[in-house]
């Protein structure tokens, strides 16, 4: 079964379709992410290796040989490092540069002891207890050092004080329903210090702490350009010791903090249900809020935190005429419910799937689709996930999570396309879409649409050999 | 094959008892499926710069942003502006499809085009329009065919004899 790897690395690591007594290539990668690390480890002496995860869940803890060397860990497809069950979701992997990988469910985010916590881009928390770290060297000499960019934290609350951050930079970072360190009441470890907040936002909910810290000018701390909700409390140590409502003129008061605005915010409440491997409900909507956070050029670039969070259009299992998932809506069931799992699944026993095809979107104009994300969760980890089932030679590939849509400008007919969840979509000049292993890179473009069609299948099997 | 198609008509035959249906689906169904999520938008996010032909900037331009757009999803909106001393205006919030700019200044052409540009990053476009003077000594009359046969520009609109 190939496995439909875009990414180019050194060894290489399907949840889905590999075996840990592999050999770790493409054809025939490994299962387990911490199986890859082991072999990139040894075969570069930890240096200059880079790790490819294909789509798949993996309920592992990433474990690192020692406190020194140098890996990438880079996701293809959606990645997710459910922390379930484990300790943590990392133990050491110092210097370690993980990109695109999602990180849900963990009692501790990262484990071990040193002076370094890795480099993150573009990857994703969710249930993770702040960014909590264990039996970390927090001596003076040897303080936590980390680096975010393009991330995006989702309930990850700050359970403890007990452990705190130093010197870690927060890059076009957005913390929704949670906040780096301190807790809900306004709690914080006083000794976390030097930490950079550059084009962050921060979002709790009214009446909650949005942002807590000790040392603000001292050490430096630095507040650059980042938003805050309306309504929230803040808490700071230095120079004047403030626990407050936040201001405007709290924050133009406060001299580490420059650039920063405080600004109504909306989310996405439509989407219920436990969704465990998405971060739809941190969302923007396309609403009047949302339209006057872009229309200000002092919140614009801050905004840029959301990354492709903001403005989307969500849909849910709601019966609503107004919803294209559900019958009420027109759309067309195949061996679907909602039930009580919240939101929909496979109503018969035994079936091996079920499919909504949805009414006709329409958008109300041509529009580029920049991505059409999920929100799902499973009791059977990488055997049962919303994917196609390619028909033909090609139903050996349901490797990755995809969906099936056709479009056009007028009422769209004639075969689907196959995408990948939570990707651009692109498509060829024949109609394949990037979501089909046939999907050739060669020539493509957008998929640029007014009314668009989905056929969602819910699969209890992902092996491929249906 | 026919164990299959039992436990097909099984879940077909619970459908109509709502009850008990839900509880086998929990044991059925592995995934639950909450929504989707759709980003595409074709709204503006930045600023228009306004220039003359040699790159400067220019301040004082009024610049409409019509759209014909009317759906709810879309961040259509009409905007009219003056540029600032930087030759600019904000324009964020239009919309890039079925939109008119017009840019009128003082000793310019008056500029007429679309809004251009769509970033899938969604943010910090620039669209640059260049403005055009209006063509020097283009009144047709002071376009000459002397009498010798050739063509000649003068500005100063006096007679021209070509000698030999």
């Amino acid at each position: 079964m190939a496995n439909h790897f875009t990414k180019t690395g050194n060894f290489y690591v399907s949840a889905i379709g590999g075996n840990d007594s592999n050999a770790g290539t493409t054809d025939a990668p490994f299962k387990t992410i911490s199986a890859g690390v082991t072999a990139a480890e040894a075969a570069g002496s930890g240096y200059s290796q880079t790790v490819v995860v294909g789509t798949g869940i993996y309920n592992e803890k990433i474990t690192a040989a020692n406190t020194t060397d140098y890996l990438v860990i880079q996701g293809d497809g959606n990645v997710i490092v459910d922390g379930t069950g484990q300790a943590a979701s990392i133990y050491q992997g110092h210097y370690w540069h993980y990109k695109d990988i999602t990180f849900v469910n963990a009692p501790v985010f990262i484990e071990g002891n040193g002076t370094y916590i890795g480099t993150y881009t573009r990857c994703k928390f969710k249930n993770i207890n702040g960014i909590n770290l264990s039996n970390w060297n927090v001596s003076s000499n040897k303080n936590v050092k980390g680096i975010f960019v393009n991330c995006v934290f989702v309930d990850c609350e700050v359970a403890s004080t007990i452990i705190y951050l130093r010197y870690t930079t927060f890059r076009n970072c957005t913390f929704y329903n949670g906040r780096p360190n301190g807790t809900v009441t306004g709690a914080y470890n006083a000794s976390s210090l030097g930490n950079l907040y550059s084009n962050c936002l921060f979002y709790v909910p009214s009446g909650s702490y949005s942002f807590t810290n000790n040392y603000m000018i001292n050490y430096g701390t630095v507040l650059q350009d980042c938003v805050f909700p309306s309504n929230t409390k803040v808490k700071w140590g230095q120079p004047t010791s403030f626990d407050a409502d936040l201001t405007q003129q709290a924050l133009d008061d406060q001299p580490s903090a420059t650039g920063c605005r405080i600004a109504s915010m909306s989310f996405n409440g439509n989407i219920t249900g436990s969704g465990a491997f998405n971060l739809i409900e941190a969302t923007m909507p396309l609403n009047s809020i949302t339209k006057e956070l872009y229309a200000n050029s002092n919140i614009v670039i801050p905004l840029g935190s959301m990354g492709n969070l903001a403005p989307r259009t969500t849909y849910g299992e709601d019966a609503s005429s107004a919803n294209p998932l559900h019958t009420d809506g027109g759309a067309t069931w195949a061996n679907i419910i909602t039930g009580s799992l919240g939101g929909f699944q496979i109503s018969a026993s035994g079936a091996l799937s079920g499919t909504i095809t949805s009414a006709v979107i329409d958008q109300g104009t041509p529009k580029v689709i920049k991505n059409i994300g999920s929100s799902w969760n499973t009791t059977s980890a990488n055997a049962a996930a919303p994917s196609t089932y390619p028909s033909g030679s090609n139903n050996y590939n349901p490797t990755r999570y995809q969906y099936e849509m056709r479009y056009g400008n007028s009422t769209p007919s004639g075969d689907y396309s196959i995408f990948e969840w939570d990707t651009i979509p692109y498509v060829n000049s024949n109609g394949t879409g990037s979501g089909d292993q046939l999907f050739d890179t060669g020539s493509y473009e957008n998929v640029l649409a007014r009314y668009l069609q989905l056929r969602i299948t819910l699969r209890n099997d992902m092996s491929g050999s249906i | 094959m026919a164990i299959y198609n039992g436990l097909q008509m099984f879940g077909i035959g619970i459908v109509n008892a709502n009850t008990s249906f839900q509880g086998i689906a929990v044991e059925a169904a592995n995934t639950s499926f909450q929504g989707i999520v759709i980003d595409a938008h074709n709204f503006y996010n930045g600023n228009i710069l306004i220039t003359d032909s040699d790159g400067q900037a220019v301040a004082g331009a009024t610049v409409e942003i019509v759209s014909t757009q009317t759906h709810v999803n879309n961040y259509e909106g009409d905007i009219t502006a003056i540029t600032n001393a930087d030759g600019m205006i904000e324009a964020t919030g239009s919309s890039t499809t079925g939109t008119t700019v017009t840019v009128t200044a003082a000793g310019y052409t008056t500029h007429v085009g679309p809004l251009q540009g769509i970033d899938l990053s969604g943010f910090n476009d620039t669209q640059t329009i260049v403005l055009t003077k209006p063509t020097a000594g283009g009144s047709s009359k002071k376009i000459y065919t002397t009498n010798k046969g050739n063509v000649l520009i003068n500005p100063n609109d006096t007679i021209l004899i070509e000698l030999n």
